[in-house]
């Protein structure tokens, strides 16, 4: 299993990203809970998509003005969600 | 009952707003924006909805500039404390309602732009206001009291060449008027829900543009960024804390649906032409005086008038007792507009037309209005 999680902090922003993901690239994109071990500390929204067309979800973002905060790949290892940030 | 108070509020709503409330209620009443189950972002992505439907109704292309209030007061009020102090100057027009008049007086300078007996202002008035410490212009798109419309865009040309923001306050005219917040040049808007948007009670909004900067008055939880004592610096967290009315929003779609399927431009015209019914038949009864632009094309469907001699309060009191129709007497929390119409002793009597009001209601109006005026000038005569 691999995802990728866009941090985006407002719910609003999420449901944006979601929204325009799913519309312009069918991407399978969910608003979630940020996980604890990339949130800063606090609750915010992000959003699960597939890691496959990064290059594609950044160009909708692009296109749609859709400000988000990071990417993180988030992986099972050993039973455990793990998370590494993407520069 | 006849309801002729659509400036106040819209007592009728579209049937899918009813079924929408009740159905959202039951549905999606849990705390949108807080956690990630099931329920709670499901009342948010149904409160989205409704966004984009506002947001298309005001030519607004990024969702995260509204921000949800419970009424068009909160919205001017967040607006007004959140980008002036006691520093700043701000511009406003005679025909502002007290929701703008209130706040800008206990926070800032302000200078006034005059109205004519018809509730119009000169746009080239304000040129001589602008001041070094000016900041802001802020305009009702249409008077509470008389339904004047005042030329917006014309007011952010002049804004705008002066480097300076412009507010519109569309409590009476969202979603009964053209709207267009690129094409109209502006930068902040507060609107109501509750009347011409035909929304339930508890709605209102604040729509901020990508040039202002805001502070947010009241502050709290918004479901982001818990961690911090600080308040999100982004839209529309920032300005949007605290639980939000969500079957209320969500009931807000059916309406804002309803009229960007019929067009605000022919409701607008509708309520128009039901106004100017209403005042071509007064002007056959010789002891009434009505108040604004007349039946000129720059009103919308809301006409101030009184019976030569009588009290506005109590011409509207036996509207209701004695005729069954709902008018509002007095001055309709805009003293500094009665001043400029002429009515500031008096008041004035206001009869209000909305989405399902006919012509026959402004007959009826006339009608009671015409035997009111026959008694109360036999009366004064000892007849
Ligand atoms: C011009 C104007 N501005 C603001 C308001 C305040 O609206 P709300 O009742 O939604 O706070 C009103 C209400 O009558 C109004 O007519």
């Amino acid at each position: 299993m691999s995802n990728l999680i866009v941090t985006a902090g407002s719910v609003t922003t999420a449901i944006r990203l979601e929204k325009q993901l799913n519309y312009a690239g069918d991407l399978n994109a969910a608003v979630i809970h940020t996980p604890p071990a990339i949130s800063t500390g606090g609750c915010s929204y992000s959003v699960r998509t597939s890691p496959d067309k990064l290059s594609l979800i950044k160009q909708i973002m692009s296109n749609k003005k859709i400000r988000v905060r990071k990417f993180y790949i988030e992986e099972l290892v050993n039973g455990e969600r793990v998370y590494s940030a993407l520069s | 009952m006849l309801y002729l108070d659509n400036a106040a509020t819209s007592l009728k709503k579209p049937p899918g707003v009813y079924l929408s409330m009740m159905k959202n209620t039951i549905a999606n009443s849990a705390n949108s924006g807080r956690g990630g189950h099931f329920y709670s972002l499901r009342a948010t992505k149904k409160i989205y909805e409704t966004t984009e439907s506002i947001c298309k109704l005001f030519n607004i292309d990024s969702i995260e500039r509204i921000a949800y209030t419970q009424n068009a007061t909160y919205a001017l009020n967040m607006a007004i404390l959140g980008t002036l102090d006691k520093n700043s100057h701000v511009i406003i027009t005679q025909m502002e309602h007290n929701s703008v008049l209130r706040p800008v007086n206990k926070t800032c300078r302000y200078s006034v732009i005059k109205a004519d007996r018809h509730g119009r202002i000169r746009p080239a008035d304000i040129l001589n206001l602008i001041r070094p410490d000016t900041k802001m212009i802020i305009s009702t798109h249409a008077s509470n009291v008389c339904g004047t419309i005042m030329p917006i865009s014309k007011i952010s040309e002049i804004a705008h060449k002066n480097g300076l923001l412009f507010m519109v306050d569309a409590a009476q005219t969202a979603g009964c008027l053209p709207i267009d917040v690129e094409k109209d040049g502006i930068d902040l808007m507060a609107f109501s829900g509750h009347k011409g948007l035909m929304t339930p009670m508890g709605v209102g909004g604040l729509y901020v543009g990508d040039n202002v900067s805001i502070n947010p008055v009241i502050t709290g939880g918004t479901g982001s960024m818990s961690e911090s004592l600080v308040q999100p610096d982004f839209l529309p967290d920032m300005l949007q804390s605290g639980t939000l009315n969500a079957p209320a929003i969500i009931a807000a779609k059916e309406s804002a649906d309803l009229i960007l399927k019929e067009t605000p431009e022919a409701i607008g015209a509708k309520e128009h032409e039901l106004a100017v019914r209403l005042i071509n038949n007064l002007m056959n009864i010789d002891n009434v005086i009505i108040y604004g632009v007349g039946n000129d094309k720059d009103r919308n469907g809301t006409v101030a008038f009184n019976i030569r001699g009588m009290d506005s309060v109590m011409c509207a009191q036996i509207l209701n007792d004695e005729y069954k129709i709902c008018t509002r007497g007095g001055w309709h929390c805009a003293y500094p507009a009665h001043c400029a119409l002429g009515s500031e002793k008096t008041g004035a009597v206001r009869a209000s037309f909305g989405y399902f009001n006919t012509s026959h209601d402004a007959d009826k109006l006339t009608d009671a209005i015409y035997r009111i005026s026959k008694h109360y000038k036999h009366k004064k005569n000892g007849v």
